[in-house]
């Protein structure tokens, strides 16, 4: 019995309406795809072969030395070396503005719940005055140190930047609550 | 086209003598089949040249270090799959889990020519299955391995796989019956 008959016995078995179903399915390939894949396979070989011999310079005793000066280095200069990775990316302007709008949001969140505790009257906060006290207050929150505790985690961060404007998820989560905040006009 | 048994290859590709001619053989004989393989995990042709190119690399450049324990077939067929795993996992963290590109692709290529409903329809059932269940289902169904084969592939247990294949057969079959 082969592998195919085998297979077709099990889904029946199953009482699957797949039993029977198999059609063998060719996805559709580019012309000669397939003759010049071995080529580019060999080529690519190749480049990576003579990289590997490569002639790059290497100071004498420098492989037979190099575990135990890897050894006497110790744990010191690597955690050196995190906190200054740290901080190189904290001053990329790109992830200043992530994490601008990842505290914005938390900032919101924050206000939300304080709000569901501690119900308020539509008449007490405006939506325009609750986003001016969030503006005003982001900078007493340090994001360095909330990296630097674990309270933060940049895949946090990341999942922000693929949202919409933190404008509009702000606006949005105070529309989810009319009954809590309504707009004071 | 009959090519050599594996045996034969992996004695060519580890002689320096024989070396590229059993590179070539070895390339010849399971491209298609380890391109239908990844093209049906990872959905578009782009990537699947991508995987396959990485698969075929990583065979060439480690094939001193097989050291027989399995037959060469399962353990290339581990390096493709790890592989894909490899590449669904960057791509997911890249934030393209699912493009509408990929989508729309695997939507019209894999249709055969009467356009049969029930193959559409268990193709997009397929897609909608975890990685690694996707993974033992193409492998069990499409590519017709034996279960032995397929937990040496995955580093699976005969029963684990046997529990995932026939857990995902069912969820296609609500799928296409809905």
């Amino acid at each position: 019995m082969d592998n195919r008959e085998e297979i077709e016995n099990e889904l029946k078995s199953l009482g699957s309406s797949l039993a029977g179903q198999y059609q063998e399915i060719t996805n559709d390939v580019p012309n000669s795809y397939f003759e010049n894949l071995e080529k580019q396979v060999l080529a690519e070989f190749a480049i990576h072969r003579k990289q590997a011999q490569g002639s790059f310079a290497v100071p004498d005793g420098y492989f037979e030395n190099l575990g135990s000066n890897l050894l006497l280095k110790g744990d010191a200069p690597q955690k050196k070396a995190t906190v200054h990775n740290i901080r190189m990316l904290i001053k990329r302007p790109a992830f200043r503005a992530i994490a601008a709008s990842f505290i914005l949001v938390l900032s919101a969140i924050i206000l939300f719940e304080i709000i569901k505790e501690k119900p308020v009257s539509s008449t007490e906060i405006t939506l325009e005055e609750s986003i001016y006290f969030i503006e005003n207050n982001m900078e007493d929150i340090d994001l360095e140190d909330l990296l630097i505790s674990g309270a933060v985690e940049e895949e946090d961060l990341t999942v922000v930047e693929h949202d919409e404007s933190t404008l509009e998820v702000i606006e949005a989560s105070f529309l989810e609550f009319p009954d809590i905040y309504t707009e004071n006009n | 086209m009959q090519y050599p048994e594996d045996d034969a290859i992996l004695a060519m590709m580890l002689s320096d003598a024989s070396r590229d001619e059993g590179f070539r053989v070895f390339i010849n004989k399971y491209k298609e089949r380890l391109y239908f393989m990844i093209r049906r995990m990872v959905e578009n042709h782009e990537d699947a040249d991508d995987v396959i190119q990485n698969t075929f690399l990583k065979v060439v450049r480690h094939i001193q270090s097989f050291n027989g324990d399995s037959n060469l077939f399962t353990w290339v067929y581990r390096i493709a799959t790890n592989e894909c795993l490899n590449f669904l996992e960057s791509r997911r963290k890249r934030g393209f889990s699912f493009s509408l590109e990929a989508v729309a692709e695997a939507a019209e290529s894999p249709l055969p020519p009467d356009g049969d409903s029930i193959v559409a329809s268990l193709q997009h059932a397929v897609h909608s299955l975890p990685e690694k269940q996707k993974m033992i289902f193409n492998l069990r169904y499409y590519e017709s391995l034996p279960y032995a084969d397929i937990a040496e592939i995955t580093g699976t247990s005969v029963g684990a796989l046997k529990a995932s294949y026939h857990h995902a057969v069912k969820k296609i079959e609500e799928q296409i019956t809905r």
